[in-house]
């Protein structure tokens, strides 16, 4: 009898607990809870919903939207810089009776651009040609003549042309006969081109089973008056005509892909005025059906003793940091605000956030000042029990934002975009939903680096807004973030940060 | 009292955890939080759960509408489902396609709904933990006490004072035409591998999105969820006092009534007391008690149960009561002797920790939607659309 007592009153409090404390807790951090479950699980859309199996990305340099080399944007405000800046060209697979679409069998192509256009994608003239069975039949020219100023590799002569401008669209073989419309829809942030291609023509249903095809993207700026409404280019860059051209064979391609052993600058600037001769553009190539792989997550094929050498790495370096900032702290004047940095940086935390304090007191619009109090805030919020935490981190936003809004030189710019950005990748997501707006401060602040030419620095903030993008679910914006930091981290013949390393060594990127 | 003090206390700390937190400066958040503890109290004060949980989901149903709505209205500019929703997988996941998406997940490990997986509130992740959470405590109780559509039958099949169709002697029937629909939407879903009742028999689309008529079909298929809408939402619930299309046709509803016995709360009949009045049978919304049910002097009602409380309030002679799980029929509460034993019993009340439970996860749920609602609300009567 008194077993059963004990059992029902133990079974009892276990109930009282899960009810007062359980659910709640569970709640609280179902964020970390979901993502190592995530991390298990790998669940997954089926890919038809979502444009179907990728079977190739091909990564396109940001700030390459120059053309041979010294092309400039037309000064139309629509023509925002970066938007006609390739940076991600993502094949799918076919895909045969989808479901929740009007286009059950389709072929999607996605194009990401750097940054937005003015108005919704209109200003971008993208031309897809597509050798699609290799067979050696189909044109080098391109589909109006004279209109892109290149022509294309003999060895591998389109047999389609894709030709988008804004949300409208066609296919068209390259004997003319058969044209279909295009499905085509620009992202809300007006940087993504997403292009089905609709299979239910007979011969086109033939890329269901071809092994690979060829594609040669080409970006251009958009006008009416334009041939096959490519804008035409002029010495000056004016409203309606882009800058640049030095000839009149000048290619009017802002941005184009190329295979990884060319260079976009090299092929575009091969054009001959003597012999009047036009740029021969090389396709990358596509394997249409490549083996399903279990993931291409590189966690557990990279060296863990690599890892393990940048963690210590990483340790040794936040230590160094550390004690050269203890040092700044004792040797700067005492409630300066170099002081309370120095104090920020060497982890006395409750010091520095005093020392704000005192130097708002003052001086209250201190962008700043406002910055550090803020990420003293959302680090004492981090510290504090859940139900406090979410108060004082939202209350360390307000000083975030207010940072943001009156930096207004790059020093003040940098330091408030860096710490809010900062907050925004430790915050759950679940809870504050800041990741994404972190990627974009990050991106902002990369932005001042480049022209403060601090590359080091660019890359650190790239492969953070690429964390970010990650922590936001936007895989595709992270990769090409990651790519990027890799490709100049690459670039300048430097290694990357150890912090940057090991994140790209994690994905893969890197080896 | 020192109970209820207690557990108010409590649910004021979730309240102001999930309301408030971050929210301070909110007018509709505080309001909101004021209206939750004023129902909770009310709850616990007057032991009367129907009528205070329908208040609950009555309110949360035409609020999580007007909220749901204005945010799809500020992301796409409508209710319709727009095509690059579908393409970039941001379709909010809702529990009803959880048991949809289960076979399919394993044979091809994909999910067969183009939602996000993780990363934002209505994710597959996120949805598939709190109905986790739910199913382990509170089971079948998510659909009277927390689903954000039954406020509607709910409302409305109680609009009515008399029943003018009574269906009790079908309860049988409503319940096999549930389980056999689950079997149906199962099967063709892993048949067609896409979630077909979300595409074409969910009535609630009406109140929340749907696909823009482009062709015959999708013609059709508005056509079939106002119709269901209608008739399973409004003209039924309002003819038989029950909730339809809870009882008889959502496939979540059946799921949930299958995983229940994993759940810390049952509804315990004691025959002994049973009168047979049948009063429990005509309250309950669910259609889960039967003649059967009280003649055959069963202990608990059927396997649709939604331990939403109406059975226990109507019961004149308190034979129904909330009951945990692990007690097994024949066990006997401990007498409780000292005063230390009775105080442990008032706060191990099973009635008390299922409303608690219950009551927690409608402040989670709703925590975002009510507040956001009230905004909408207010900023139109004090001139204009946010």
């Amino acid at each position: 009898m008194k077993q059963k007592k004990f059992t029902y009153y133990l079974h009892a409090s276990l109930v009282l607990l899960i009810a007062l404390v359980g659910i709640s807790s569970f709640i609280m951090y179902y964020d970390i809870i979901g993502r190592s479950l995530q991390s298990v699980l790998r669940l997954e859309t089926d890919p038809s919903y979502i444009g179907g199996r990728v079977t190739a990305v091909f990564y396109d340099p940001l700030g390459d939207d120059h053309g041979y080399g010294g092309l400039l944007y037309p000064q139309s405000k629509d023509f925002a810089p970066g938007s006609l800046d390739l940076v991600r060209y993502t094949v799918h697979e076919p895909v045969y009776n989808a479901q929740w679409t009007p286009l059950p069998d389709y072929w999607q192509l996605d194009l990401a651009f750097a940054s937005s256009t003015g108005n919704a994608g209109n200003t971008r003239n993208i031309r897809i040609y597509i050798d699609a069975d290799g067979d050696g039949k189909g044109s080098t020219e391109t589909k109006t003549d004279f209109a892109e100023g290149v022509e294309f590799d003999s060895s591998f002569l389109w047999d389609w042309v894709l030709s988008i401008q804004g949300t409208a669209g066609t296919i068209q073989s390259s004997d003319g006969k058969i044209i279909e419309p295009l499905k085509v829809s620009v992202s809300k942030s007006r940087k993504e081109v997403i292009v089905r291609v609709p299979l239910k023509n007979r011969v086109l249903q033939a890329l269901y089973t071809v092994p690979t095809t060829r594609h040669y993207v080409c970006v251009g700026a958009w006008s009416p008056w334009g041939r096959d409404g490519f804008i035409d280019m002029a010495e000056k860059a004016e409203a309606g005509k882009g800058g640049g051209a030095v000839s009149s064979l000048t290619p009017k391609l802002y941005d184009i892909l190329v295979p990884e052993d060319k260079k976009q600058e090299q092929i575009l600037s091969a054009w001959n005025d003597d012999e009047l001769t036009m740029p021969v553009l090389f396709p990358v190539e596509v394997v249409m059906h490549p083996p399903v792989g279990k993931d291409n997550s590189a966690f557990f094929t990279v060296s863990s003793s690599r890892m393990q050498e940048l963690e210590e790495k990483i340790k040794a370096e936040g230590e160094k940091a550390r004690s050269v900032a203890l040092d700044s702290y004792a040797k700067a004047p005492a409630g300066t605000e170099e002081q309370a940095i120095a104090a920020f940086y060497a982890g006395k935390n409750t010091e520095a956030e005093m020392l704000f304090d005192r130097l708002l007191a003052v001086k209250s619009d201190s962008s700043i000042d406002l910055a550090f109090k803020g990420s003293l805030s959302a680090m004492r919020g981090g510290e504090a029990p859940p139900l406090a935490a979410v108060d004082i981190i939202a209350e360390a936003y307000t000083y975030l934002d207010r940072a943001v809004q009156l930096a207004s030189n790059p020093g003040e710019k940098i330091t408030s975009y860096m710490n809010r950005a900062n907050v925004s990748k430790a915050v759950p997501d679940l809870v504050f939903g800041k990741a994404l707006q972190g990627a974009e401060d990050f991106l902002a602040a990369a932005a001042e680096f480049k022209k403060l030419g601090s590359s080091d620095d660019m890359v650190s903030a790239y492969c953070n807004a690429a964390l970010c993008f990650e922590l936001g679910g936007n895989k595709g914006e992270a990769e090409t973030w990651f790519r990027e930091a890799a490709r100049i981290a690459d670039a300048k013949e430097g290694k990357a940060s150890s912090s940057v390393a090991l994140e790209l060594l994690k994905r893969g990127i890197i080896k | 009292m020192p109970v209820a003090i207690f557990f108010s206390a409590c649910m004021s700390m979730v309240v102001y955890f999930f309301i408030l937190a971050g929210n301070t400066a909110s007018v509709s958040s505080w309001f909101y939080a004021a209206f939750l503890m004023i129902l909770f109290i009310q709850v616990l004060r007057t032991k009367n759960f129907s009528k205070y949980r329908r208040i609950f989901q009555v309110m949360f149903a035409v609020f999580f509408m007007i909220s749901f709505i204005g945010i799809l209205y500020d992301e796409r500019g409508s209710m319709s489902l727009a095509v690059d929703t579908v393409q970039k997988a941001e379709v909010p996941f809702c529990h009803i396609v959880i048991p949809v998406i289960m076979i399919p997940y394993a044979i091809t490990k994909t999910i067969i709904f183009p939602a996000r997986m993780i990363g934002h509130f209505a994710s597959v992740i996120s949805m598939l933990l709190i109905w986790f959470m739910a199913t382990i405590t509170i089971g079948r109780g998510w659909c009277s006490w927390v689903c954000f559509y039954g406020g509607w039958e709910d409302g409305i099949s109680r609009l009515s004072k008399t029943t003018r169709i009574p269906v009790l002697s079908r309860n049988k029937d409503i319940r096999a035409f549930q389980f056999a629909f689950l079997f149906f939407i199962l099967l063709v879903s892993l048949a067609f591998m896409s979630s077909v009742y979300c595409e074409w028999f969910c009535p609630f689309k009406l109140v929340t999105e749907f696909s823009p008529i482009i062709d015959i079909p999708s013609l059709i298929a508005t056509v079939v969820f106002i119709g269901l809408f209608l008739g399973l939402v409004i003209v039924l619930p309002f003819l038989t006092r029950k909730r339809f299309q809870c009882s008889s046709f959502c496939p979540f509803g059946a799921f949930q009534s299958l995983v229940d016995k994993a759940s810390l709360y049952r509804i315990e009949i004691d025959t002994d007391k049973c009168t047979s009045c049948m009063k429990c049978a005509a309250a309950c919304s669910f259609c889960a008690i039967d003649k059967d049910t009280i003649t055959d002097k069963k202990d608990k009602p059927e396997i649709t149960c939604a331990k939403c409380g109406e059975c226990i309030t109507v019961c004149p002679s308190q034979a129904i009561k909330y009951q945990f799980s692990f007690i097994k029929k024949g066990f006997t509460k401990p007498t409780a002797v000292t005063r230390g034993e009775k105080l442990a019993q008032a706060f191990l009340d099973p009635r008390i920790l299922f409303v608690f439970s219950a009551f927690t996860f409608s402040v989670v749920i709703s925590s975002k939607f009510v507040p956001d609602a009230l905004d909408r609300i207010f900023s139109l009567l004090a001139g204009g659309f946010r």
